[in-house]
């Protein structure tokens, strides 16, 4: 006989659905609400970040400048203390009129007074160099190797560029891009340059670590990098897509740019994407805790499932059998036996036999007038056991009304006569069985059992047409003597 | 498997996956939250101070080498002081006088003793020897640094002067390396005339080179062991007229007049510089295509001295308060032995004496060097090289002598008066010492 779910299965199975339902319902409204946190407000954050970190390059700019213009102006100003006394810078090497000997002692004074001057700064140079290229102080092998055929007098005059103050500041002679000189003119024939290597700048463009990837640059009026925090861009043009962005920037990198002495530039850039990885960095972290989150109330969610679910399924199914069984027989009530068998009927299966069976107990009533209606309702409890023994789970039994009960069953892909012998040799038993269960009761109020058969292979035969023929059988059974049934088949 | 059990199965599979992807998002949130930690916890940086005199070439590449140093040791940040010789000295003076000096610095061997007489001057590295590779010291090497059982400095190198000639030069006027003091005077017959001179050298070399002619001519010492003036007014007398006549008659440069370019240019024959000095001397010339060749030292027949003097060519030492003794430490021992910091170095200030310099150098060629060959003939005549005495190398003592004789080279005093002036200056510096 082939096996369906019961509305039971199916109203437990939609409990379930709705459950499920509700959990991943839960689950994804804790995902959106996540993801528009990550993706609306933390990109809201990302535009906040960019300005602010647009506003902190910008004041950190200008403070290197200031730092940039007070470095510049101690190197002047250190060089000025030539002019302290007039043997220092009115002396003259060339000065054919001096005599060795005086030379001599000038020039140890002026030696002196340049290792005191001179003397905490780290200079790579600091001297004086006359017109006939005679050096007096410190000036380097690495200087004078950039003149191998001399001039190095002629070549730093021409950087003295300042009239008022007789003064320049030079940056990559004849190539060399590892210092920077300040040149000042003493007198007619001499010049003081001092010099400091361009990384010494290091320590004067010191930045937030905030903004470790940073990128700093002192650049000339020719955008030449005269110093750079990545060393390696020393003495190269700046790179175009900096020099085209000086004011703020464009979608790759945030630039700023401070005018300093000298009309040099401080040039600061981030790329965007170092800026906004600490962006990236705390989407990920919101993600992360997202679906730590969401997992952890799933995990919440089935243990609630199976801590609640299972006593509410049990009091959802107690409920469903309230409703739907006799209290008293424990079989289904008229109503729901009714409903069932409609839909049975209802399924479309190729050559099938129904067989519905009406059921009365014989002389009921002497049971209610002799024993009492307690012992009435013991009768009927006793019956709905002795069916449910009798019949497999594949019959449905109810409780029509009284003492009367109704079976239904089909059988598939077997002949009607055999179906039809098979009801009665099952109809045997259960007489036989009713009499041995209630042996007592019929002594006592000569209760037996009465019913009608139909058994049907009519096709779309509804519920109302096998009750009427099972009833007229019963009532057939009824009439013949009771304690007999009696079988009505229809094709 | 019946339909319950398949059920049970698929929501064990769907628990554990789900517990899986808790535990994978717990582990990138914790990593994520580490990742924020460890910046965070970025330990306090340490600064250090170094300081170190030289040249061009000295101050770029120590300057590479201290971010050598610093990438591999994160959280160490390394200022630095540097400057040329002259004028160091006094630096050196106001850093030291005034407790400001550099956590690591590099010293002169005569300052072991101007500024740690008692062995106090400055950090005992012996203390700091889980931190320093003494084994690649020998004894003796450590000796030089060692005062009053502390060990204040480690060497770098051994240095002492060395000859270099411009062969062009002499071939140019069929020349030999001259031998002698008289092989000298006698080159410079031939060379006077062309306006050139035997030999040019630098203000210290010059104290140096009459110091060791004083001694071979008279038999004596200049500076007693303990650093007093042994040089009486007649043996100065004496050393101003040689000094003079080295000068009239163009065996040697004036001072004032040196010029290393001039060296290069072929102004004078040859030079007398410290070992350390050699590429400033050699390689310049070397690069010009100009042969260059080592000289002998000058001697003087039935001399009892040699007159010449090794020492320790510069040493680290640290900061007796130092507050970082362990990363001062570290720093003094990249310096010395790191084979990043070594191949940057090469013979820069010598060849090195530590075994791990050493090593890593003499894969690289070393022993083809002219460094090491000067090294190795100074190793094989130890016995007539002494251990120098500081006060030798003494800026003020030096500048007394060069200043007092010019009186004498210029008329300007008697040679008697410029050796009496020139004597009671030096007492009074010796003096001061005390």
């Amino acid at each position: 006989m082939a096996k369906r779910k019961t509305k039971k299965e199916r109203s437990g199975d939609r409990f379930h659905h709705y459950q499920i339902e509700l959990l991943v319902v839960f689950v994804t409204i804790i995902l959106v609400v996540t993801a528009i946190l990550s993706f609306v407000i933390l990109g809201l954050s990302g535009r906040v970040l960019k300005r602010m970190s647009s506003d902190l390059i910008a004041a950190n700019s200008r403070q290197l400048e200031l730092n940039i213009n007070s470095y510049l102006e101690r190197a002047e100003t250190i060089s000025t203390l030539l002019f302290s006394d007039e043997s220092y810078y009115l002396y003259d090497a060339t000065d054919e009129s001096l005599s060795e000997y005086d030379k001599i002692k000038c020039e140890e004074k002026i030696r002196d007074r340049i290792v005191d001057i001179g003397l905490m700064e780290n200079y790579s140079d600091f001297g004086i160099i006359y017109s006939d290229d005679h050096r007096v102080g410190w000036i380097s092998h690495g200087t004078q190797e950039l003149f191998p055929e001399g001039g190095l007098y002629a070549a730093f005059s021409d950087y003295i560029v300042n009239p008022k103050k007789n003064d320049g500041w030079c940056f990559g002679i004849n190539g060399s891009t590892d210092r920077l000189y300040y040149v000042k003119r003493l007198n007619k024939n001499a010049i003081l340059v001092s010099a400091f290597y361009t990384r010494e700048l290091s320590s004067v463009f010191i930045y937030p670590e905030q903004l470790e990837e940073m990128t700093i640059r002192l650049v000339n009026e020719d955008n030449t990098i005269m110093f750079s925090s990545d060393f390696d861009e020393i003495g190269t043009e700046l790179p175009a897509e900096i020099a085209e962005n000086l004011c703020g920037g464009n979608e790759d990198y945030i630039v700023n740019a401070n005018m300093c002495r000298n009309n040099w530039q401080v040039v600061c850039s981030v790329p965007t994407k170092i800026i906004l990885s600490e962006n990236t960095k705390l989407r990920q972290f919101t993600l992360w805790i997202s679906v730590a989150m969401a997992g952890v109330f799933l995990l919440l969610g089935i243990f609630l499932f199976a801590r609640v679910s299972r006593p509410m399924d049990g009091v959802v199914t107690s409920l469903q059998e309230k409703a739907e069984i006799d209290k008293l027989s424990g079989v289904m009530n008229k109503s729901t036996f009714e409903e069932y068998v409609i839909g049975r009927l209802a399924d479309h299966v190729e050559k099938r036999v129904h067989v519905f069976v009406m059921l009365d107990v014989d002389n009921f009533k002497q049971v209610n007038d002799k024993l009492g209606h307690a012992h009435g309702d013991e009768v009927i409890i006793r019956e709905g056991e002795l069916f449910r023994r009798l019949y497999n789970s594949e019959t449905m039994i109810g409780r029509l009304g009284g003492d009367e009960f109704a079976l239904y069953t089909e059988c598939v892909d077997v002949e009607r006569p055999q179906v039809v012998a098979a009801a009665k040799e099952q109809m045997e038993q259960v007489l036989t069985e009713f009499v041995k269960e209630f042996a007592e009761e019929h002594k006592t109020c000569g209760i037996s059992v009465s019913a009608g058969i139909c058994v049907a292979d009519k096709p779309g035969i509804g519920f109302k047409e096998l009750y009427e023929q099972a009833d007229m059988a019963l009532y057939t059974s009824k009439r013949a003597g009771k304690a007999r049934y009696t079988v009505k088949e229809l094709s | 498997m019946n339909k319950r059990n398949r059920f049970n199965y698929i929501a064990l599979i769907f628990v554990l996956v789900i517990i899986a992807g808790v535990v994978f998002a717990l582990v990138m949130l914790s990593s994520s939250l580490r990742a924020g930690k460890e910046h965070e916890d970025k330990p306090d940086e340490v600064r250090l101070l170094m300081s170190w005199w030289g040249n061009d070439v000295r101050h770029l590449y120590t300057m590479e080498g201290v971010d050598g140093y610093q990438e591999k040791n994160p959280g160490i940040e390394v200022d630095y002081r540097y400057g040329e010789w002259n004028g160091y000295e006094k630096r050196t003076k106001v850093w030291m006088e005034s407790n400001n000096e550099a956590d690591v610095m590099q010293i002169n061997y005569a300052w072991i003793s101007e500024y740690s007489p008692d062995g106090t001057g400055f950090y005992d590295l012996y203390e700091l020897s889980d931190y320093i590779d003494l084994d690649s010291f020998t004894e003796e090497e450590l000796s030089y640094g060692e005062k009053n059982g502390k060990l204040n400095a480690l060497p770098i190198a051994m240095n002492t002067h060395t000859f270099y000639y411009n062969q062009d030069v002499l071939d140019a006027y069929g020349l030999s390396i001259p031998k002698s003091w008289d092989d000298l005077f006698a080159m410079a017959k031939v060379l006077a005339p062309e306006g050139k001179y035997v030999l040019g050298m630098a203000k210290k070399q010059t104290f140096l080179f009459l110091l060791a002619y004083y001694e071979q001519s008279s038999g004596k010492q200049f500076f007693d062991e303990d650093g007093s003036l042994a040089i009486d007014e007649a043996g100065l007398t004496e050393l101003l007229k040689f000094y003079r006549s080295l000068i009239d008659e163009h065996v040697l440069c004036p001072v004032d007049d040196f010029d290393r370019s001039e060296y290069m240019s072929g102004t004078y024959a040859g030079t007398m510089c410290w070992i350390s000095d050699t590429k400033i001397y050699c390689d310049g010339l070397a690069e010009t295509g100009v042969r260059v060749t080592r000289g002998m030292y000058p001697k003087l027949a039935g001399a009892t001295r040699s007159g010449w003097y090794v020492k320790p060519a510069t040493m680290w030492a640290i900061n007796a308060d130092t507050d970082h003794p362990e990363e001062a430490a570290k720093l003094l021992n990249y310096l010395l032995t790191d084979p990043d910091m070594v191949t940057l170095q090469q013979t820069e200030k010598g060849v090195p004496v530590s075994d791990a310099a050493v090593a890593v150098l003499m894969e690289e060629g070393l022993d083809q060097t002219n460094e090491y060959k000067a090294t190795q003939e100074m190793n094989e005549h130890q016995e007539e090289f002494s251990l120098i005495i500081p006060n030798m190398e003494n800026e003020n003592i030096i500048d007394a002598f060069k200043s007092g004789a010019d009186e004498y080279l210029f008329d300007k005093q008697s040679v008697e008066d410029c050796a009496k002036e020139i004597r009671k200056e030096m007492l009074d510096i010796i003096t001061a010492q005390e």
